[in-house]
């Protein structure tokens, strides 16, 4: 039989630019979110299109006033080209928060169901109850199925680490943590062990929202200096205008 | 929480129903900070940069109807939201020491926790649940105890307690354990939200302290050339009131923004996960 050998497709110059112009986290980031190159291209295609056309604010302004309002286009595009990369940085950074809170709620509840006369798939089959449709219950579904195809094996647990929580440390810790304790031990200080763990990582989660609520407060005191200027301008440029007027009129 | 847009003005009954739902009727206070200083704060601060009466007088009724919708709303909202969370606290508090007695069931334990520990509107829910749990089936005993989960299903390790509370009824005591896990982890989730709380009461007097500079700068153009250059140059003059406009309309903006971050009390959002 002859192996179909996979040419690995070069990308093409256009996309080899995207990537180019990109943020450096930028393709991470649409990849942690489940979408792929297409998307990113996709992406920073409207990406570009909408800059392009926040320069056409400029025009009106060149066109009556003054060819130097022309630069405003510059600043447009800048602009308008980072707010859209800002924009999906929040909604990343969302995303992430989301996934983290879920997996320490995970944690914390699978501590509190655990019981050592039930068997683990009972417990997880109570979280299921309690979850919403969404990917993550797909996954705990998915380990589920895995657990009893292969009730041995501590594969589904690592698997279940890494694609629920992106494989953090404390995730797989954890995970293989449960897997002793349904498989050889089934001794209860494990679940204290483990209901430690998840009480510290849960404690870091809502420290965490805290911190990041809290965040936006910092900044309102720079903003409220920096609106300083505008009396300031108005100011001046009222001054000039009047003094120019006036001198104008007297000549 | 969204204030403008979906969300409703609230009446005044709804208000004085939140007020009241743990006793805390309108103080006069209260009408002094969220009426009557926002209308000093908008009045003055538009005539001192326009010198219009007439404009600063509907600047100032602007903020009195900002103070009365939103500023008021908040500050009822947040007040109700935290007495009921510490209500909730101590009712689990109470019932994870009485359920540690095993001689205590369910029922005795609420019912003591109505008589002793409750308070406002809490006290009524649990006396209805006390009701709605006499002769009950299975069925019943669920329906009832959803119907608390239900109402504060923001609180989610409340809810998770409620579910406990229902198995332990149910099945008989098996493993007091959880519900000793469950207490602590409201305990965690209460605390941090305190800290939250409090800085947020940090952060608003920082606020407060950053407005000093706009009303020392628009101060010292006033005197800079005599309050005749400044009507003539500034307050008085198409640029200026442009530029007044802005400066305001920024100010707006950092301010319903500020009030917005501050209506949001809540550390631990659960999104994915039911109660």
């Amino acid at each position: 039989m002859e192996d179909l050998i996979e040419l690995p497709i070069g990308k093409t110059r256009m996309e080899r630019f995207w990537h180019l112009v990109a943020e450096q986290d930028l393709f991470e980031m649409v990849e942690k979110s489940g979408f792929g190159e297409f998307e990113f291209y996709l992406f920073q295609k409207r990406r570009m299109r909408n800059a392009l056309l926040s320069t056409l604010a400029a025009v009106i302004p060149a066109i009556l006033l003054s060819p130097w309002f022309s630069l405003l286009a510059i600043i447009f595009f800048v602009y308008s080209w980072r707010n859209s990369y800002t924009k999906e940085k929040h909604e990343y950074n969302g995303l992430v928060y989301e996934k983290q809170i879920s997996w320490y709620v995970f944690q914390r509840l699978i501590v509190t169901y655990l019981d050592t006369n039930e068997s683990i798939i009972t417990t997880f089959r109570k979280l299921l109850d309690r979850l919403e449709e969404g990917e993550f219950k797909d996954n705990l579904y998915r380990l589920i199925i895995d657990i009893t195809e292969n009730p041995q094996s501590v594969k589904p647990y690592m698997e279940f680490a890494e694609v629920a929580t992106g494989g953090t440390d404390d995730a797989r810790t954890f995970m293989t943590s449960l897997y002793n304790f349904t498989n050889h031990t089934s001794d209860s200080s494990i679940i204290d062990e483990l209901s430690d763990i998840a009480r510290k990582a849960m404690m870091r989660g809502i420290i965490d929202i805290r911190k990041h609520k809290e965040r936006p407060f910092i900044m309102y005191p720079t903003k409220l200096t920096m609106v300083n200027f505008i009396p300031m301008i108005g100011y001046m440029a009222g001054a000039a205008y009047i003094i120019l007027t006036q001198n104008l009129n007297n000549l | 929480m969204k204030l403008f847009g979906e969300s409703k003005v609230m009446s005044v009954d709804e208000l004085n129903a939140y007020r009241t739902a743990y006793g805390n009727p309108l103080m006069k206070k209260e009408i002094f900070t969220t009426l009557v200083v926002p209308f000093m704060i908008s009045f003055f601060s538009v005539y001192v940069l326009t010198y219009y009466w007439w404009l600063s007088l509907i600047a100032g009724i602007l903020g009195v109807s900002y103070g009365f919708i939103v500023i008021m709303k908040i500050n009822v909202e947040r007040i109700y939201q935290q007495e009921s969370r510490i209500q909730r606290n101590r009712f689990i508090n109470t019932m994870t020491g009485l359920l540690a007695n095993p001689n205590e069931t369910v029922v005795t334990a609420l019912s003591w926790c109505a008589k002793e520990i409750a308070k406002g509107e809490l006290k009524k829910e649990l006396d209805q649940l006390l009701v709605d749990l006499m002769d009950a089936t299975p069925k019943q005993v669920q329906t009832a105890f959803n119907l608390l989960k239900e109402k504060y299903h923001k609180d989610f390790v409340f809810g998770l307690f409620m579910d406990n509370l229902v198995t332990v009824m149910l099945e008989g005591r098996t493993d007091i354990k959880k519900i000793k896990e469950l207490k602590t982890w409201h305990n965690d989730v209460l605390e941090e939200t305190n800290i939250f709380i409090q800085n947020k009461v940090l952060y608003k007097r920082q606020f407060k302290a950053t407005t000093i500079y706009p009303v020392v700068v628009v101060g010292i153009l006033t005197f800079a050339r005599g309050i005749d250059a400044y009507l003539l140059y500034y307050a008085h003059n198409v640029i200026g009131l442009v530029c007044s406009a802005i400066l305001l309309g920024a100010l707006c903006f950092y301010f319903h923004s500020l009030q917005k971050n501050l209506a949001d009390d809540e550390v631990m959002e659960v999104k994915i996960w039911r109660t």
